[in-house]
């Protein structure tokens, strides 16, 4: 069932398959057993980044975006039961022991948090929180790292990086720290870099420089990026593809162009309405569709989204939806995008 | 910096009067003296003493005086020890009592904030559940029992150290002593370091320190630490005071001769100006302990590092 | 007409439930107050139990080792008396005095607080000021100051520890005070005319219960050490009474040739307070599951 989603994936993409899958995630699960009861976070999450390639991640809060960031870094709680298998750069991730999780971790594998204030540590300098990534996964002695450091801060576009570099995080605007913590991931020249919500915590004005910043050091670098949001107006500029998760679950999974031309499944076509005009003013929050989604305990039959779907039938509340290719290579789980 | 420290000290003045005031007139609201005690000595003499020691003037006067006596460090002379005068006392039981208290407070706070750690990454394993029991036991078992039982175990049963005594240089004196002192604030300490090491860890900037795939060891000790021991060095004033208290029972029980003992002895006794004096010295070590714990906070944590 | 916003009370009491579902969820919690409560029944009528009195001499068994053949069950001290009553005894003037001083650090803290936090304004910053200073003085030593006054009223005494021990009480009603004073069932309370005074006690009072219990829980046990510590030292309960910090004074003089003289208070004592201690940390986690 695992590989057969995974062919599935690769063979609908339409791309030559040649192109090696940096990021590999197969029928992945996260279980928290809390309290007696068996919470899922992740449901049968499968996609695949290619190497060089945007993938945006879009759901509301709690649909698992986080959740799958942190099990592609192999930063869950203890606690988590993971299934299924993650491989990135062609070697299983999941099972990797953890002194190669840290070698690569850092370095081939970067990720940006939320809120940069609260991801950078208070009593440690700028300079002191970039350099160690080089000490640490390049073994250079601090000068050269701190110099490295220091041609990063300008890259990522800090006016005065020097300044910067013995500052501590608090004298920093929220954009500035955005842009140390995107040249601390980059120092390594990462495959991936996995941005979650990187502009959710910033001003308006400022969130636009951040998402120009991540599109330029793409291209500079010419590594894959992960983009996770709630809001598709921001994965909207970057992603060349785009899935969209529902409750643990992946249920759409597309072509940046063909899901804004077309979005199929009922809770992408929720999302594009709830989403500001693209290029409009981003507003703080979405005006979300009514209802909540189902908690991460609850275990429905049928389809997760079928509470608040306008189309459900008594079908879809039976039958979950398997996630299948559609005539143009996308994946949708609903039965309703689908001919009866 | 510097500023701010003098700022401080100068602020401390205030308290210290006051300390010194209240002391002076609650233990001078208390009918009898020194002397009652002394049946053997006719109400000529009795009065004698008084005069000489200027305790039949008006308390006011007697208050005034001392105050002018502590200007010039001068504690007065000691009612009971008659040939000593207070601050003579203190200058020869003060090297003892300091070294037994810095080396219990030393070792409470490195075995402490180990402990902490270790039971914090360990959490709910055997490590962590031996943790809580020492944390239990610091509070529960108090030093008059614990030092006694000690001394039963270590000294009469076994026969490794002294049960009590004192000989210059010799540490094995010390030994018994400095664990029944250091326990209670050990425990306190382990309990802080892991509560908030356990907080510490699951906070963002730790996770971006995994995220950077930098080893545990460096996450502990650069990024993870110093903020952790934000409350351990905030209790440390209270655990200086928690130490001096216990070093009057430990001192006693063991013999030393360092200062906790006056201040019983001059309570029974009702020797005010010893008793006086070692308030005041007491909360002057205090006082200095708790300006200590605010600069240290200060750099440990560059956000509430006070202007320079 | 009831002033009790109804949507306030009904949290309450799911919250006092949930409490203590926790708390009877706790093994070491009910264990700890099972001992306590025995204890404090073994203190109260225990010593009808010995044919001994707490002071009488038995010159025939001096020094006598615990054993169940004889009277003595839990031994003698060096002049003959029984330890168990004198023990029992001990306990009880211990509990009493740890009692007796929470109380009054209770009634005094919480007056305090709910005054200074209830009035607010420029009143609350005087009151806490005071607070503050107050705090930053070596109590202990107060204490033993305190001692030279009170010399031979040890009640006197532990009621003094009491009236300086309030200090925290005091903080803690006033942010509960502060907290309940902005919710509308105060503002319609003195909207109907009652009085400051009788809405600290009818409306305030009630809501800061929670706190009270662990921090009384939790302060029994420090007065407890406290006036071990000071008799201990000799400058507590006097002779021929006994308290617990007495008798471990005369145990760990005889320690050589009479352990059990040290070890029976001392256990006692070492027991007593771990159970308290075990018992407030349970009460809160268990009224405060954050922390949990």
């Amino acid at each position: 069932m695992c590989s057969a989603t995974r062919c599935a994936t690769r063979s609908t993409r339409g791309t030559p398959s040649d192109v090696a899958a940096i990021l590999s995630v197969a029928n992945l699960h996260v279980t928290y057993r809390r309290a007696g009861a068996h919470i899922e976070s992740l449901r049968e999450v499968s996609l695949d980044v290619e190497a060089g390639e945007c993938v945006g991640i879009v759901g509301e809060s709690g649909s698992g975006k986080s959740q799958l960031c942190l099990a592609i870094m192999g930063l869950l709680p203890a606690d988590a039961h993971l299934g299924g298998s993650i491989r990135f750069a062609d070697e299983q991730w999941l099972s990797a022991p953890r002194e190669r999780l840290e070698r690569v971790r850092g370095a081939k594998l970067a990720m940006v948090f939320q809120d940069p204030l609260s991801a950078l540590t208070p009593h440690l300098k700028i300079g002191v929180q970039m350099g160690e990534v080089l000490v640490n996964h390049r073994g250079v002695s601090w000068t050269v790292a701190r110099a490295a450091a220091l041609a990063m801060l300008s890259r990522v576009g800090i006016a005065d990086p020097a300044r910067c570099l013995d500052q501590y995080p608090h004298q920093l605007s929220g954009g500035m720290r955005q842009r140390v913590m995107i040249g601390m991931g980059l120092l390594c020249e990462p495959q991936l870099l996995i941005a979650d919500e990187p502009t959710t915590s910033l001003d308006v004005s400022v969130q636009a420089q951040v998402l120009d910043l991540l599109a330029k050091m793409r291209r500079d670098f010419r590594m894959a990026i992960l983009l996770v949001s709630h809001d598709l107006a921001v994965v909207a500029g970057l992603a060349e593809r785009i899935i969209v998760m529902y409750a643990g679950r992946v249920v759409e999974n597309a072509r940046a162009r063909d899901l804004f031309d077309r979005p199929r499944h009922p809770y992408t076509q929720a999302l594009m309405r709830c989403a500001p005009e693209l290029g409009g003013p981003l507003l703080a929050r979405l005006p979300t569709l009514p209802g909540q989604p189902p908690s991460a305990g609850e275990r429905l039959e049928g389809c997760e989204f079928a509470p608040r779907c306008a189309y459900a039938t008594e079908h879809c509340r039976r039958h979950r939806p398997a996630l299948e290719p559609l005539e143009d290579g996308r994946l949708v789980a609903c039965h309703a995008a689908r001919p009866a | 910096m510097l500023r701010y420290f003098i700022l401080r000290l100068l602020a401390a003045v205030p308290t210290l009067l006051a300390i010194v005031t209240i002391s002076f007139f609650l233990i001078h609201a208390v009918p009898g003296g020194p002397f009652d005690q002394e049946q053997t000595l006719s109400t000529q003499v009795t009065r004698n003493l008084d005069a000489e020691y200027g305790l039949n003037q008006p308390v006011w006067v007697q208050y005034t005086r001392y105050l002018a006596g502590l200007m010039h460090g001068d504690f007065g002379p000691s009612f009971r020890y008659q040939d000593f005068s207070v601050g003579e006392l203190i200058r020869q039981g003060l090297p003892v009592s300091m070294t037994l208290g810095a080396i219990a407070m030393s070792l409470a706070l490195l075995a402490g904030v180990g402990i902490g750690i270790a039971a914090a990454l360990h959490r709910q394993r055997l490590l962590d559940h031996a943790a809580i029991a020492l944390a239990i036991a610091g509070v529960a078992i108090p030093s008059f029992v614990l030092l006694p039982a000690l001394d039963l175990f270590f000294g009469v049963y076994l026969r490794w150290l002294p049960v009590a005594g004192w000989e210059p240089g010799s540490p094995r004196y010390f030994v018994l002593p400095v664990i029944t002192l250091c326990l209670p604030p050990l425990a306190f300490i382990a309990r802080l370091t892991r509560a908030s090491m356990i907080e510490v860890m699951q906070s963002g900037y730790v996770r971006t320190a995994f995220a950077k795939g930098l080893p545990l060891r460096t996450i502990v000790l650069r990024h993870a630490l110093r903020p952790a021991l934000v409350p351990v060095v905030s209790y440390l004033a209270p655990a200086v005071a928690m130490t001096m208290t216990g070093s009057l029972v430990v001192e006693k029980i063991a013999g030393l001769p360092g200062i906790g003992r006056y201040l019983v002895q001059g309570a029974l006794n009702r020797d005010y100006t010893l008793v006086l004096g070692m308030v005041i010295v007491y909360s002057a070590l205090l006082i200095l302990m708790g300006l200590l714990v605010d600069l240290t906070l200060g750099a440990l944590d560059p956000r509430v590092r006070l202007a320079g | 007409m009831n002033l009790r916003d109804p949507a306030e009370e009904a949290p309450r009491a799911g919250l006092w439930r949930d409490a203590g579902r926790r708390l009877r969820g706790s093994r070491a919690a009910m264990l700890a107050l099972a001992v306590i409560v025995f204890l404090v029944l073994l203190a109260l009528f225990g010593p009808y139990l010995n044919p001994n009195h707490f002071d009488t001499i038995d010159w025939s068994c001096i020094a006598m080792p615990p054993g169940l053949r004889h009277a003595h069950w839990w031994g003698t001290d060096r002049l003959g008396r029984d330890l168990f009553v004198r023990t029992l005894q001990g306990t009880r003037i211990s509990l009493a005095v740890g009692v007796i001083a929470t109380t009054v650090s209770l009634i005094v803290g919480i007056t305090y607080g709910a005054i200074a936090g209830f009035v607010g304004g420029r009143v609350d910053q005087l009151m806490m000021r005071l607070i503050e200073v107050l705090s930053g003085l070596p109590l202990i030593f107060f204490v033993i100051l305190l001692t030279v006054v009170f010399g031979r009223s040890v009640y006197l005494l532990f009621m003094a520890i009491g009236a300086i021990g309030w200090l925290t009480m005091a903080r803690i009603v006033r942010g509960q005070a502060m907290v309940i004073r902005g919710r509308e069932f105060i503002e319609a309370a003195a909207a109907a005319g009652a009085g400051p005074g009788r809405i600290i006690f009818r409306h305030v009072v009630p809501n800061i219960i929670g706190p009270v219990i662990v921090y009384a829980t939790l302060t029994v046990p420090q007065i407890i050490l406290f006036e071990s510590f000071l008799s201990f030292l000799g400058l507590g309960i006097q002779e021929p009474q006994a308290s617990l910090g007495t008798l471990i004074a005369s145990g760990a003089a005889q320690m050589q040739s009479a352990p059990w003289m040290l070890l029976v208070p001392g256990v006692i004592l070492a027991v007593l307070l771990v159970c308290f201690n075990v018992l407030g940390d349970a009460l809160r986690d268990a009224l405060d599951p954050r922390d949990a």
